[in-house]
């Protein structure tokens, strides 16, 4: 077990949207028009992209007005610590210090077969192992060491999850074994709950929620795959009502949480006002 | 060293994604199948619902397009010669893509070895589609040299520097391929006709030109040299003594060390050779 980060000092940001490179130039919800006609519902922009793509116009723009951001990587296997080579490090850092993420996330699966390549773009979850977790949690806090960063480490979404350990049984091994902190995703968790018959808060009684920094939640569409239900990670805007069981019984024990995303830049603005309504009732920017 | 049990699996899981045969191969018989795997994980896999795997039905498209794009002229004559696509889609049931997953190696490489293969064996035999298949995985190596340190003593390529020698007429075959590419853009859906124009190819000659694919981040200019610079840069599939690297590129021109000796300079002088 490493030595623990001390969450407490973490910057709360409030309730904050998701984006990627070139989503608002393709008509995807631009933050900072958004926060104009909607002020008080965004706080923080959490960019997710790879150093192939780097940062676009949207997060330089409301960085550059002193928006709070995160940065979300999408191209790191945390699950191999080879894959964490000093280019990588050094190319997510200066994109991260660029925009003045107050933290690096991602999920902690498998964003590419091989080297990161043309083609081989994909995201798998972890296997859920022992061995699989000490991994995720080395990668992890070698990756705080290098960049000086807290860097917290996403349970993915999946249609298939393989290995012995509950899910949460496995991301509490990581941040035991990282001393750092958790992004939990709540419609992922509903996934995987689904896909192993369980209700939706099960497992959570032995989950560290004081490590959960913070919180992803997003809409998601059951589908049919010839006559098996699963459920698509779609980032609509209703998120469903597991994922929003998952969320309310997470809330009140995650005594360290400093944000929480709606992932839902690719929908029509109209259409994710409630959600955002509903998220900042629940996690006011500013504590009263 | 042999890899952790869990990056095993999610291999094995990809291979089973992309590969509905060995998925089903992998459900028949996991522990033999997957007979490097712990029988815990081989067992999981192998009792995997594999409707659950087809959830994202594009993949298999989505995946080939991004590789095929960078062998383009190559995998639009294999379309030209076979009419159809599947020949490309069951590159995910051949024994490159296979290993290519488990060996944690580029798979456009893999899709170039694929349609080499393929051309070896008879199924495929454009000369066009071979020639330009040469120079675009030229292109494709190129992009991806690892910058080596060379060695004391020792010179070697430039990272991103790949000689290739191709037909006479094969840089004029990828012009033609782009001039069609760009007539048939000019009327959305016309390659969907029954009377699309066909690619006129120009004839390959009998002589061999030598090429060298040269990359600069993810761009690569392919210029044709002269054949002592050829001889020299074949001369160098890895980092060599310098002596060594002059026997060789010698032979190839049949003798001559003072032009061996010449083009050696020249390339270090134009930083394609380093370490000299």
């Amino acid at each position: 077990m490493a030595d623990r980060i001390d969450l407490a000092r973490l910057p709360r940001l409030g309730v904050g949207i998701s984006t990627e490179p070139g989503s608002a130039a393709a008509g995807g919800i631009d933050a900072r028009s958004f926060d104009a006609q909607h002020p008080g519902l965004v706080h923080f922009l959490e960019y997710g992209s790879d150093t192939a793509r780097g940062l676009d116009e949207h997060v330089r723009g409301w960085a550059g007005q002193g928006g709070a951001t995160t940065y979300h990587f999408l191209d790191l296997n945390l699950e191999d610590p080879d894959d964490l080579d000093p280019a990588w490090i050094a190319r997510t850092r200066a994109a991260a210090q660029e925009i003045g993420a107050a933290w690096l996330c991602g999920d902690a699966g498998l964003w590419h077969i091989g080297p990161r390549d043309r083609g081989h773009q994909l995201l798998l979850p972890p296997i859920l192992t022992e061995d699989s977790a000490r991994a995720v949690g080395d990668s992890t806090r070698a990756l705080m060491d290098a960049t000086g960063l807290c860097v917290l480490p996403e349970n993915p979404p999946g249609d298939v999850y393989l290995g012995p350990l509950h899910l949460l049984d496995y991301f509490a091994r990581v941040a035991d074994r990282s001393g750092g902190g958790l992004l939990l995703d709540c419609a992922h968790l509903a996934i995987f709950q689904a896909l192993r018959g369980h209700d939706p808060l099960t497992g959570l009684d032995g989950f560290p929620l004081d490590r959960v920094v913070e919180l992803h939640v997003a809409g998601g569409e059951e589908v049919d795959v010839d006559g098996l239900r699963l459920v698509d990670d779609a980032h609509g805007t209703t998120p469903l009502p597991d994922t929003w069981a998952i969320f309310e019984a997470v809330l009140p024990r995650a005594t360290n949480l400093r944000a929480v995303v709606f992932e839902c830049e690719r929908n029509p603005t109209p259409d994710v006002l409630d959600g955002f309504e509903r998220l900042n009732r629940a996690f006011p920017s500013r504590l009263a | 060293m042999s890899r952790p049990a869990h990056l095993a699996a999610q291999a094995a899981l990809v291979r089973m994604i992309y590969d509905p045969a060995f998925a089903r191969a992998v459900q028949a018989e996991p522990r033999v199948v997957l007979a490097q795997l712990p029988a815990p994980l081989a067992d999981e896999l192998g009792a995997i619902d594999l409707r659950a795997l087809r959830r994202d039905r594009h993949r298999r498209e989505r995946t080939l397009g991004q590789l095929c794009a960078e062998l383009r002229g190559a995998t639009e004559l294999v379309l030209v010669e076979q009419g159809r696509m599947s020949l490309l889609l069951a590159f995910y049931e051949s024994a490159a893509f296979h290993e290519a997953i488990d060996g944690g190696t580029p798979l456009v490489l893999a899709l170039a070895r694929y349609l080499e293969e393929l051309l070896a064996s008879g199924v495929l035999t454009s000369p066009h589609l071979a020639a330009v298949l040469a120079l675009e995985l030229a292109s494709a190596q190129a992009r991806r040299e690892p910058d080596v340190p060379a060695g004391s003593g020792l010179v070697r390529r430039a990272p991103g520097v790949v000689p290739v020698e191709v037909p006479e007429g094969t840089l004029a075959t990828v012009r033609a391929l782009e001039a069609h590419r760009f007539r048939l853009g000019l009327v959305p859906g016309w390659s969907l006709a029954t009377d699309p124009p066909p690619a006129s190819l120009p004839v390959l000659g009998p002589a061999r030109v030598a090429v060298v694919a040269v990359a600069i981040d993810d761009e690569v200019s392919l210029v044709e040299i002269e054949r002592p610079l050829y001889a020299v840069l074949a001369s160098l599939p890895s980092a060599r003594a310098e002596r060594a690297v002059l026997e060789e590129a010698a032979l190839r021109l049949g003798g001559d060390r003072s032009s061996a000796e010449a083009a050696l300079a020249s390339l270090v002088a134009d930083e394609l050779v380093l370490g000299s």
